[in-house]
């Protein structure tokens, strides 16, 4: 069946966990960044 | 500019305007031209999201701070990611489950009219003046480069933009954004790659960010807690979160984005494609403002970036001072580049302090004539606000890029502009059609009567942001301004969507008389405390929220409930 038009069928489910792991990662090398040349 | 490059920015100007226009065919009714019939993928809405967010502003205003004032301001965004998360998790299934077109109109569904005709209204009010200034930005560059009036510049830029999106509708403005978006980011690394290329040979990548440093530019986190400064982490992940939620959740330009993905899913993932990008793509912006800062350790910057406030001084009667200073600063800069070079090749870690601190004092005299100098033009002048700020990356693209490069950067500049000025008319055209036209005069009006009137009031919504544009053309840092004017209503706005999603028993008049409130609070701040102005984001949503709530429960009271 086709999927129907702007519900919640289409699209998986966001990854939210991932997105935080993301940005504590890029929190960390912005913050090194910092440190190594300062 | 050469030839090749004018050849270049003309074909994209071509190329993008016949991009935009061929997808009228696929705007069928208002569905079809304000939402694509809520039918494109999450990648091509992301990247809409990103390219609407990114303006021209970003390109000039922030590559300017970055040279004048390095990575700081990379902390404003901080919070971003956490923003589309809680936004992904709460408004965007309330906004597809509503079927909604505008944000606001959800209001309507949750609370009364007027709160819904208000806070479209305040949208109106705030997004029109804004567009406004995102139109000035470029303008300014192009009246830079073509030696002719703004006036004609901002017409060059809106137009064209106004005549895609009045036709191609969202569908137009989605996959435009696309292509510009690639564009911008092409242009971006252009530039980091060439600035480094153009360093002395013998200052690496490496040198270069030491030097950097040194000066102070690298830093990306400020731990003080100082509500007069809005570059601070409290302030990028505490204020700027009010910012995020507000301008991603409840701004049309920005809803109207995830409104046309195929699903609420998808509509999540074009926002959390933000999450994951945006401050890398922010550091990247920065960067090259901080390349351009070490550019000009090596290549001596002219004292103003401003070429006309420059002329009006060295033929004016003031110019044998102009010129003491212009020497003054030859010298300083002079001191400055040798201390730079010292530093890079300084070789283990005693000489290499000992040349930092000598290049942080040469550093620091440069700034004093240079700050010195603008005084002078501010004295001279008369215009007090005068900042060249914005001219310093414009001006590198032209003096030093090589052509074909420089054809790229420009018309990166005009996409960058673009891509936020079709959202915003576009999103600007919907809450008058949706929230007020349909709502309130033509409730039954047939689609294609519709249909025409929304195209009429895009096209109308673009002849405003141009008139506005014109006399916004010299504001100093634009994306200040730009910013300032949106946190006026912005924090009040989004408390109103607080008490709508978060407190079930907030009803209308506590949102309506909270959201009057919030704005009240939002002005006596403003006028009478130093607090930076993203905070003033949080105190709006904070005052609707508990007055929302206070009114709403004293109603509940009177009527017995």
């Amino acid at each position: 069946m086709a999927p129907e038009r702007g519900s919640a069928v289409t699209g998986r489910e966001p990854r939210y966990g991932l997105v935080l792991i993301v940005w504590a990662l890029v929190l960390a090398g912005l913050y090194l960044f910092q440190q190594a040349f300062s | 500019m050469h030839p090749i490059d004018w050849t270049i920015v003309g074909l994209y100007l071509v190329w993008i305007v016949w991009d935009g226009l061929r997808l009228t065919r696929r705007s069928h009714g208002i569905e079809g031209y304000f939402l694509a019939s809520r039918s494109l993928p999450w990648w091509a809405v992301g990247l809409s999201v990103m390219a609407t967010q990114l303006s021209a502003i970003t390109m000039i205003g922030t590559t300017g701070q970055g040279y004048a004032d390095g990575m700081r301001f990379i902390q404003y965004y901080y919070a971003l990611p956490l923003a589309m998360i809680v936004l992904s998790v709460t408004l965007v299934p309330f906004f597809h489950n509503a079927r909604v077109y505008t944000a606001y109109e959800y209001l309507e569904q949750r609370f009364d009219v007027k709160t819904r005709a208000f806070t479209s209204f305040l949208f109106l009010l705030s997004r029109g003046m804004s567009v406004g200034v995102v139109i000035s930005a470029p303008a300014i560059v192009l009246s830079v480069v073509l030696g002719v009036g703004v006036t004609t510049t901002v017409l060059l830029i809106a137009v064209p933009t106004a005549v895609y999106t009045m036709f191609g509708g969202v569908q137009a403005v989605t996959w435009t954004d696309v292509k510009q978006m690639y564009l911008i980011v092409g242009g971006l690394v252009a530039a980091v790659v060439v600035l480094f290329l153009r360093l002395p040979s013998d200052v690496g990548l490496v040198d270069a960010m030491q030097i950097a440093g040194a000066a102070g530019r690298l830093q990306t986190f400020d731990f003080r807690f100082d509500l007069t400064n809005q570059y601070t982490f409290w302030s990028g992940t505490i204020a700027a979160f009010f910012l995020f939620c507000s301008y991603f959740g409840t701004d049309q330009s920005q809803v109207q984005r995830y409104l046309t993905a195929r699903s609420v899913n998808e509509a999540r993932q074009s926002l959390l494609m933000s999450a994951y990008w945006k401050i890398p793509l922010q550091a990247l912006v920065l960067l090259v403002g901080v390349g351009l800062f070490v550019f000009h350790l090596f290549t001596p910057p002219p004292l103003l970036f401003n070429p006309v406030h420059d002329r009006v001084l060295r033929q004016g009667p003031a110019a044998p001072e102009f010129l003491a200073i212009e020497r003054e600063y030859g010298e300083a800069v002079q001191g400055r580049k040798e201390a730079a070079s010292d530093l890079a090749r300084a070789e283990d870690d005693a000489s290499r302090a000992a040349a930092a601190a000598s290049f942080r004092a040469r550093e620091s005299e440069a700034r004093e004539v240079r700050d010195r100098a603008v005084t002078f033009v501010k004295d001279t002048t008369g215009d007090l606000a005068y900042n060249d700020v914005n001219f310093v990356f414009p001006t590198f693209i032209l003096t030093w890029m090589p052509t074909g490069l420089v054809g790229l950067l420009i018309a990166a500049i005009f996409a960058a502009a673009m891509s936020s000025i079709s959202a915003e008319l576009a999103s600007l055209s919907t809450a008058t059609m949706i929230d007020f036209y349909r709502r309130f005069y033509r409730p039954d009006g047939a689609d294609a009567h519709l249909l025409a009137v929304s195209r009429v009031a895009t096209g109308l919504w673009g002849l405003f942001a141009a008139g506005v544009a014109a006399w916004a053309a010299e504001l100093g840092s634009l994306i200040e301004v730009v910013n300032r004017f949106g946190s006026f209503f912005y924090g009040s706005i989004l408390g109103v969507f607080i008490l709508a999603v978060g407190f079930p028993r907030a009803n209308g008049h506590g949102a309506f008389l909270g959201l009057i409130a919030g704005m009240a609070s939002v002005a006596l701040v403003a006028a009478f405390t130093p607090i930076a102005f993203l905070w003033h984001n949080v105190v709006g949503a904070v005052v609707v929220v508990v007055v929302g709530l206070l009114v709403s429960r004293v109603g509940s009271l009177m009527i017995g409930d």
